[in-house]
């Protein structure tokens, strides 16, 4: 067993609006091993994206979080902005869905790549600054990078800024990368090369990756592990080959089942859609989640309180009351 | 065209669809035009749903668009039952668009937040069918409601009140309420989270069953389209690649693009990934208004030879369905050969 790198500790992270609080993630516990890709996976507002915001400081200003956030022996979530600055950006880094969005569109990208690589270490020289620049450039296959180090933001296409951003998340060379939907909005066949790249990278550096998809696929390509959320928890958390050949949480097994696949059998056109609607976090449900879509949901214990996490084999955890799950949720499928 | 006419006419029939955008001049004379859609042609029957895929840019809208005369095509016609949408007047075009209706990506912001469901829903009988009595009307729009799971209850709600998959059935009631012969849907399902998602696609498969309504639809997820498509028409940069039954390009693609982008999609198949080829391609798509005498892929197509560059290949018929290819069926770099 690998050690872990990033530790998660009862995170619960809760959003202060005038409609009322809305809860956001409610205690959730996960290691980032050594060496390994973490997928995240979950619908929107299932709190995948928040729970990988608050160890880098990056949560809005109505939002309350208290867990930990542990790496390195220091707990993030205690550091003032001035000693997270030492970490994000250099020990751990982020790459977002929309490069746009992080990118100033007024800046050569000279001068942007430049600016990370200098500030966390301003001994190094221009030249040497440059020359580390363009060899991470070249290394995202970006085509004629000493070029494109001279050019503006606009100049290149969506897929090569998305290539542009993990360019810069990797200058400083960080133990830990967190991607968020870093390929959603891209077309599938540059979402395929982003994806090598990224497998490729935590190889050659042997750094930890967490990578939050909405999409299996992206998930069952690239990941070693997976934890799956829904309401802000960690319902299952597996191996990717564990959790994709035996899911065990109900949600996990009706979202595999609502999701349209290119290799599934052209006849069967029907998909096993997800009655209902994911819950409103403002009035969570008071036990699982998932009780109020659920086909297995026992009445008077599911909707009580939330079901722990609990293994049930090795490195496979799931959320649920009802361990034999998957055999009743198989058996009706064949009916 | 090398299409042979069907038995029975087509309900929809595009021939030659060309839907250029001028771009201004530069000092030097006018700008290339941008060639959106190029010299299309595809039949739709009765009942059928034809799905387009392509990268962004690849046109797919332009031609949903160019096809419902909603942009004024450059070039070609587009006959829908018979008739021959260009040579309509203006009031003539209003009344035949009463049998095509469209379905938007953003359900929330194709619907106007003013509005009630209700007065959405019963806009387009009031223009097409402004003899309806109220009653009349509100009966339409209650059965309309029902039919795509909603609750005529809810007609007096507002947009904001209703989550993405919920609003995105208010759209297709709107498209339904007229009972059209033709639905083009943009994109319907992609701005809506996995479970959601696979509930409309259900909706779509089952109007389209009930209703025999013949269906476009426009979308650049693969692994969608194999859900709902009985043909499947492959664009890139605005020229047809590949058209025939869905089952036997996803089961067998020809044509160098359509494996390219089939081999791309991700699968949930953890076991054996390492192994399983990707091809890439070099880098985005092209500009659509760069001047080009070959095939548009020619650029990032593996294979392309210089005849590719030179020449653009005719649409024509290989192992049951049409493939613009000098090469078609050609063995791409590490694929089995077949």
């Amino acid at each position: 067993m690998s050690n872990a790198i990033l530790s998660l500790r009862d995170l619960t992270i809760h959003f202060k609006t005038p409609d009322g609080m809305v809860k956001a993630v409610n205690g959730v516990t996960l290691d980032l091993q050594e060496q390994e890709i973490l997928g995240i996976v979950g619908e929107s507002g299932s709190g995948k994206s928040q729970t990988w915001m608050a160890p880098m400081g990056l949560l809005a200003d109505n939002a309350t979080v208290t867990g930990q956030a542990v790496f390195d022996g220091q707990n993030l979530l205690a550091l003032k902005p001035q000693e997270l600055n030492k970490i994000r950006g250099t020990k751990i880094s982020m790459v977002f869905q929309d490069p746009m969005t992080c990118l100033n569109p007024y800046l050569s990208i000279a001068v942007q790549m430049m600016e990370g690589l200098r500030f966390h270490d301003p001994s190094i020289s221009k030249r040497e600054a440059e020359k580390r620049c363009v060899a991470m450039l070249e290394r995202v296959a970006i085509p004629d990078a000493s070029r494109r180090f001279r050019q503006y933001p606009h100049e290149l296409s969506g897929g090569m800024r998305q290539r542009l951003m993990i360019a810069m998340a990797l200058l400083n060379d960080p133990q830990v990368l967190i991607a968020d939907e870093p390929t959603t909005a891209l077309d599938v066949t540059i979402q395929a090369q982003i994806l090598d790249i990224l497998r490729e990278l935590q190889r050659e550096r042997g750094m930890s990756i967490v990578l939050i998809t909405h999409d299996l696929g992206v998930v069952a390509e690239t990941c070693d592990r997976v934890a799956v959320m829904y309401g802000g928890r960690v319902q299952e958390a597996a191996t990717a080959q564990g959790l994709f050949e035996s899911p065990q949480h109900p949600y996990t097994i009706a979202l595999m089942q609502a999701t349209p696949r290119v290799e599934a059998d052209a006849e069967t056109q029907r998909l096993a859609a997800i009655p209902g609607q994911p819950p409103n976090m403002r009035v969570p449900p008071p036990g699982c989640a998932f009780f109020p879509r659920c086909p297995v949901a026992i009445k008077g214990t599911c909707d009580v309180s939330p079901p722990p996490l609990e293994a049930r084999r090795d490195q496979h955890f799931c959320a649920c009351y009802k361990s034999d799950a998957q055999q009743i949720l198989k058996e009706a499928e064949h009916v | 065209m090398s299409e042979a006419p069907s038995k029975t006419n087509p309900l929809l029939k595009v021939s030659n669809l060309s839907v250029h955008f001028k771009q201004g001049r530069t000092l030097f004379g006018p700008r290339p035009a941008l060639r959106a859609v190029d010299d299309v042609s595809f039949d739709l029957a009765e009942g059928e749903t034809l799905s387009i895929v392509g990268e962004s840019g690849s046109g797919k809208s332009t031609l949903a668009r160019g096809v419902l005369r909603l942009l004024k095509p450059t070039k070609g016609q587009v006959w829908l039952e018979g008739q021959e949408l260009g040579g309509l007047s203006g009031e003539q075009l209003r009344k035949a668009r009463r049998h095509m209706q469209l379905i938007f990506q953003d359900p929330i912001a194709s619907l106007s937040p003013r509005r009630t469901v209700e007065q959405i829903i019963s806009e387009p009988l009031q223009t097409h069918y402004p003899q309806l009595s109220g009653a009349e009307r509100r009966e339409k729009v209650a059965d309309i409601m029902r039919a795509v799971g909603l609750l005529p209850d809810m007609r007096n709600r507002y947009p904001h009140e209703f989550s993405g998959g919920q609003a995105q059935r208010i759209g297709i009631a709107r498209a339904l309420v007229l009972e059209p012969r033709l639905l083009v849907a943009d994109e319907p399902v992609s701005a809506l989270d996995v479970s959601i998602q696979a509930q409309v696609l259900n909706l779509l498969a089952d109007i389209k069953q009930e209703r025999k309504v013949s269906m476009l639809f426009i979308s650049h997820d693969l692994s969608v389209v194999h859900h709902i498509s009985d043909r499947l028409l492959v664009l890139y940069l605005g020229q047809v690649m590949e058209i025939g039954h869905a089952k036997s390009i996803y089961e067998r693609p020809q044509h160098p693009y359509t494996k390219v982008l089939l081999s791309a999609v991700p699968r949930m198949q953890v076991v054996g990934r390492e192994k399983r080829r990707r091809i890439h391609l070099n880098d985005d798509l092209p500009s659509p208004s760069a001047k080009r005498a070959g095939c548009p892929f020619a650029s990032r197509c593996p294979v392309a030879t210089s005849q590719c560059k030179a020449e653009m290949p005719k649409l024509t018929d290989f192992e049951g369905r049409q493939v613009a290819c000098h090469f078609p069926g050609i063995a791409l770099e590490g694929e089995k050969a077949a």
